[in-house]
């Protein structure tokens, strides 16, 4: 099966779509990020990079807070009793 | 304070590894022309790497569900994620296609299963028993989510740093958020943290063990993903979700080609296509919190159904109104057979095999996605059109909805889910 589809896809794969990453849809893609945020590229990746960063790692601080917490008032629980 | 289960917390972790493993593996094309261009490869060259990614991604599926299904979720996940980001850093030092070939192909996309659609549904699904549409759905969502963000951040990553730093970047980002997540938050069953499915009371008198049935709850429970082969149902969702590995695929790869051939600028080309992607979210959130009130079977093939309708207009409505029309249908019924596939698996076979039934499915649905952008491209260059393709779509897309109408009695167990109480009181939240 794999064998196959070596053979099958280097000669077929891509008979006929766009080109992936197509450098014109590259470029528009980066032009209207840069016109949407209107600041320097690399101010522009750091945002890009804050959105996609930011709300996980604030899941997990508010996961790791609040199993803290649970765990800290069970122990003054069981100290009192 | 009010306990807060511990399944919402699973979901979200769900949520984020999809979104950051999902997402930056559907920024792969981006890809092509920067590494292409540096090692003087033709893009048939390069397209065998990742062809490859693609069979050894589909290949695993059901084993890595039969990985999940022995050894739980949080295990597969967690070392499947740190594959991944380990192995997105190492494409950085890409200097040979058998590099590429060894780390993307084989390691990467083999690792990429693990932390996919198919382990994070068979999690979920012992999570969720009541708002099982629900929950499966909003974790689809955040692989739709990343690819709506990852996907152009990677390209204006890469024109701005370079295709070996963007690697670095998707590879820490994976890392910082993806592996935590797996191993910090993900737990296996409700059991572990002493809870019951949907944060429900514990049956007062039910403490069955861990190996009982009742615990693995579906229509038909299979000990064996072998027994579910012999039932007609499998088949008919698996079949079924074949055609939505043809149609996604073709959507992917032939629609923005498929606008530039109408005339229509790249713009409005790319415009088009985000759109899809962002009703994409709508169409998955919709349909898992109406899965959780109406039969999942009529609502899976009423999504099919929707999106042969978009097919049709491609063909049948002038071009503007086609297009944007399209964009609009097929966004909203994209991927919402996935969790909906999952949900039903679940309903029929119950839990304990769901991991590898699940694979299965999604081994025809990969399947399925490569034939169809061979074909599609071999029929363009047959006909000069996507009008043959399309209209195949379509059909094959009727057909799967009514397969999928057919399949019987896909209801949620009447039974409350029983759980096996092993009081770790304390653990959960």
């Amino acid at each position: 099966m794999m064998s196959l589809g070596f053979v099958w896809l280097d000669e077929n794969f891509q008979a006929h779509h766009s080109e992936p990453g197509d450098p014109t849809l590259l470029q528009w893609i980066k032009a209207t990020i840069d016109h949407l945020f209107g600041f320097e590229p690399l101010v522009v990746a750091g945002i890009l990079t804050s959105l996609i960063i930011v709300p996980p790692m604030l899941s997990l601080v508010l996961f790791l807070s609040l199993r803290i917490g649970r765990r800290s008032s069970k122990f003054r629980q069981d100290s009192t009793e | 304070m009010n306990k807060i289960f511990y399944g919402w917390f699973v979901l979200v972790a769900g949520f984020f590894i999809l979104f950051v493993s999902a997402g930056a593996r559907n920024g792969l094309g981006f890809f092509v022309v920067p590494m292409t261009e540096e090692f003087e490869w033709s893009r048939k060259t390069i397209s065998m790497a990742f062809g490859i990614g693609w069979f050894a991604n589909a290949i695993t599926q059901p084993f890595i569900g039969r990985l999940h299904d022995r050894f739980g979720g949080r295990i597969v996940i967690s070392i499947s994620v740190l594959i991944i980001g380990i192995s997105s850093v190492l494409l950085t030092f890409t200097n040979s296609l058998w590099f590429l070939i060894i780390i993307y192909g084989i390691i990467m996309s083999i690792a990429s299963g693990g932390a996919s659609l198919v382990t994070i549904h068979a999690v979920l699904a012992r999570w969720f028993h009541r708002r099982r549409g629900m929950a499966i759905s909003l974790a689809t969502a955040g692989a739709s989510a990343g690819s709506l963000i990852i996907a152009p951040f990677t390209a204006y990553v890469i024109l701005l740093l370079g295709w070996r730093i963007t690697w670095g970047v998707l590879g820490a980002m994976i890392l910082a958020v993806g592996l935590p997540m797996a191993l910090m938050v993900i737990r296996n069953n409700p059991s572990e943290t002493g809870d019951s499915p949907d944060g429900d009371p514990h049956p007062e008198d039910n403490t069955p063990s861990l190996s009982s049935k009742s615990n693995f709850s579906g229509h038909s429970v299979s000990d064996s993903w072998t027994d579910a082969l012999r039932s007609p149902q499998i088949w008919q969702l698996t079949g079924a979700y074949f055609v939505c590995g043809i149609t996604t695929a073709i959507i992917s790869f032939h629609y923005v080609p498929f606008a530039l051939d109408q005339g229509f600028s790249i713009a409005t080309a790319g415009l088009a296509f985000g759109l899809m992607n962002g009703l994409n979210l709508v169409g998955v959130l919709s349909t898992g919190f109406l899965s959780d009130k109406m039969s999942r079977k009529s609502l899976l093939a009423s999504v099919y159904a929707v999106r042969a309708l978009a097919f049709v207009m491609l063909i049948l409505a002038p071009s503007i109104i086609g297009l944007w029309s399209f964009a609009i249908i097929a966004g909203l019924s994209w991927a919402a057979s996935a969790h909906l596939t999952s949900s039903i698996t679940a309903d029929i076979y119950g839990l304990k095999t769901m991991g590898t039934i699940v694979g299965f499915a999604t081994l025809a649905h990969q399947m399925g996605g490569a034939i169809s952008i061979y074909l599609a491209g071999l029929l363009y260059d047959i006909y000069g059109s996507y009008d043959v393709p399309f209209f195949i779509s379509a059909t094959l897309l009727i057909a799967a909805s009514v397969a999928s109408y057919l399949i019987t009695n896909p209801k949620l167990p009447k039974q409350p889910y029983t759980q096996p109480v092993k009081a770790k009181l304390g653990t959960g939240m």
